[in-house]
């Protein structure tokens, strides 16, 4: 009897956690019907801040992904002085409210800022700019990939590391065809959790780069700019952003599960 | 023709390594003890993975590590082989591309001369499989062909036998001894199973808490163990006890725990006590009767364990003792735990070591 009511309330819990995450998702479609979803991408404004979202997101992505790699496997495999600040440095953007991102953005880059002078004298613009945007969503983002693909690293059999380097391999070698492919699936995970954070990314780049069409406006900037005096149209354009972000992580997910990235079929 | 000299102080956790190890020639050797010796540790620096300062690792006239000169080979520059004990293989990689992984030359034939070394090891039908998809014997085939595709000098295995269940191990060894004959490179193996050992290699490096304490072939060290230790590695029942002179030019050794033996050693002092126990006969209890036999012990049967047509007998004299006799005398000496019989054995059959 006991085990039975227990069941139950494993059960009755799962069922709050589904029904609150997912219900609000699910009246975004029932308010906007596939005809608004197709007309709102009608809209040369609209079209235009996708296809910016999608930009900058993959620009900071890659950005992430070719520097943040080699960072982590370096924090996942070699123990030195200092590492675990080292550590809690890099999260400490996980933790940081939009708008102090935004701040420390502005303080640091913009034309006040500490480099700001000289970013000027480099000729490197960013603040109202779409490479601000990029600098912005970096920020944001990349916590969430190099704590993955740390974690990912971190868990990678030694053995297999020391096995390539006795057959002859460098320990760039080892990196790029044992370790990498190993700890695919993680930086599968990873590159999705980034992704979908720089995709959703909101104030940072609001303070940062501002909010002008075609330039700086991704789509939550759009949603937002719309909210105030077109509800209809923000929640169509919201349903975009919900299909394409499940799209592309999905996407991910099951790349990562391929036996390109080291991944196993279930 | 020389081979592998190995020097090296190294501090592991609790353990202070202190080796030196020089094998000739190009048969096998193996470093044998219990687990936490170190064993692993003297592969590991061997093949690079390790850095002992002060260390020293020769093969074959070519220094591979020399603290003192500051030379130390990278692991991928040292023509070595090593074969983890979890076999290492590559989770993401098929088995042939394993084998290639290592390979040396052009890229196009490298499927081909990965399929030739799969087909040493009778496993090229498993070229396409992933190491998921393998036995533990198949596994250990392919780790074996993966760790001498670059024709390594020494070739280093780490409890080759360890991964795999008791049926596949007797035959995958037979393998082994077969595949280590047909290879040039130099082998050590490392185990902590003296018969593997014994099977495996011409000379035996026995390791304990960081050092070799006893190198020899396997009949010496069972013959001839340096210590209690080493016997005990090697098969030996060992008692402790107290060795003074007796009557009869003889070697009388009173056990701890009570009991007294007979020698024809002539050592004297604190003493193990050293038979094997294939040469221990066991009695009905209190059974009174003339034999060349001159020590008689009285024991409490502990355990019996059938091994084919042979038992092992685990006894309390009272300190723990084993004998071997076959099965059928199981039933005429009705063996079993907590039954009284008497352990018997020559003083002739009995080695004494200093402690």
């Amino acid at each position: 009897m006991r085990r039975a009511a227990f069941a139950v309330g494993l059960f009755l819990a799962l069922f709050l956690v589904l029904a609150f995450l997912t219900l609000p998702i699910v009246a975004i479609f029932v308010h906007t019907s596939p005809g608004d979803l197709i007309s709102s991408l009608g809209e040369q404004d609209a079209r235009d801040a996708l296809w910016l979202s999608l930009k900058t997101s993959l620009a900071a992505l890659a950005i992430i992904v070719i520097v943040g790699t080699p960072a982590a496997y370096l924090l996942a495999t070699r123990e030195f002085r200092g590492r675990s600040v080292v550590v809690t440095l890099i999260e400490l953007p996980l933790v940081l409210p939009p708008a102090v991102a935004g701040i420390a953005l502005l303080a640091s880059f913009g034309p006040e800022g500490l480099f700001g002078s000289a970013l000027d004298d480099a000729g490197i613009q960013l603040v109202l700019q779409t490479a601000g945007v990029i600098v912005a969503l970096t920020f944001v983002a990349a916590p969430f990939y190099l704590r993955q693909a740390q974690e990912a690293f971190a868990a990678v059999d030694r053995n297999l590391l020391d096995a390539a380097r006795t057959l002859g391999a460098s320990e760039a070698r080892a990196f790029i065809r044992i370790a990498v492919p190993s700890a695919g699936q993680g930086i599968a995970s990873g590159i999705a959790l980034a992704w979908g954070r720089a995709l959703g990314e909101f104030g940072a780049t609001l303070m940062f780069a501002g909010s002008f069409p075609g330039i700086t406006q991704t789509v939550p900037l759009a949603i937002f700019a719309r909210f105030s005096d077109d509800f209809t149209a923000a929640l169509a354009l919201s349903g975009v952003l919900v299909i394409v972000s499940a799209a592309l992580l999905l996407s991910v997910k099951v790349l990562g599960r391929s036996p390109i990235l080291g991944g196993r079929a279930p | 023709m020389s081979g592998l000299e190995v020097r090296a102080r190294d501090r592991l956790r609790e353990l202070e390594l202190d080796v030196e190890l020089q094998v000739d020639g190009d048969g096998c050797a193996a470093i044998v003890g219990p687990s936490g010796a170190g064993k692993s540790t003297v592969l590991r620096i061997i093949a690079g993975l390790r850095h002992p300062d002060p260390g020293r690792v020769v093969m074959r006239e070519e220094v591979w590590l020399d603290s003192g000169h500051g030379i130390n080979l990278r692991p991928e520059e040292r023509t070595c082989g090593l074969m983890f004990q979890d076999y290492a293989l590559f989770p993401h990689l098929s088995a042939w591309r394993n084998v290639a992984f290592g390979m040396p030359g052009p890229r196009q034939d490298r499927r081909g001369r990965a399929l030739e070394q799969l087909r040493r090891f009778g496993v090229e039908e498993l070229a396409d499989a992933r190491p998921a998809s393998l036995s533990g014997g198949e596994r250990q085939r392919v780790a074996l062909a993966r760790s001498l595709a670059r024709d390594p000098s020494v070739l280093l295995l780490d409890e080759p036998l360890a991964a795999l269940d008791t049926r596949t191990r007797a035959h995958a060894g037979r393998e082994l001894v077969h595949a280590l004959r047909g290879t040039p490179a130099l082998a050590i193996v490392v185990t902590h199973d003296f018969s593997e050992a014994a099977m495996l290699a011409d000379e035996i490096f026995v390791m304990d808490e960081g050092r070799f304490v006893q190198r020899g072939t396997a009949a010496e060290l069972s013959a001839r163990p340096a210590s209690a230790f080493v016997a005990d590695f090697a098969g030996s029942v060992v008692l402790n006890g107290t060795a003074r002179p007796d009557a009869g030019g003889l070697t009388r050794v009173d056990l701890d725990g009570g009991g007294v033996l007979h020698s024809t050693a002539l050592i004297r002092g604190p003493v193990a006590a050293l038979v094997f126990p294939w040469e221990i006969s066991l009695e009905p209890g209190g059974a009174a009767h003339e034999s060349s036999a001159l020590n008689r012990l009285a024991v409490e049967v502990i355990s019996v364990t059938e091994i084919g047509n042979r038992a092992r007998i685990g006894l309390s004299s009272p300190q723990p003792l084993v004998a071997e006799v076959t099965v059928e005398s199981i039933r005429s000496l009705a063996l079993r735990p907590g039954a009284r019989v008497t352990a018997t054995w020559k003083a002739t059959a009995t080695r004494l070591v200093e402690r």
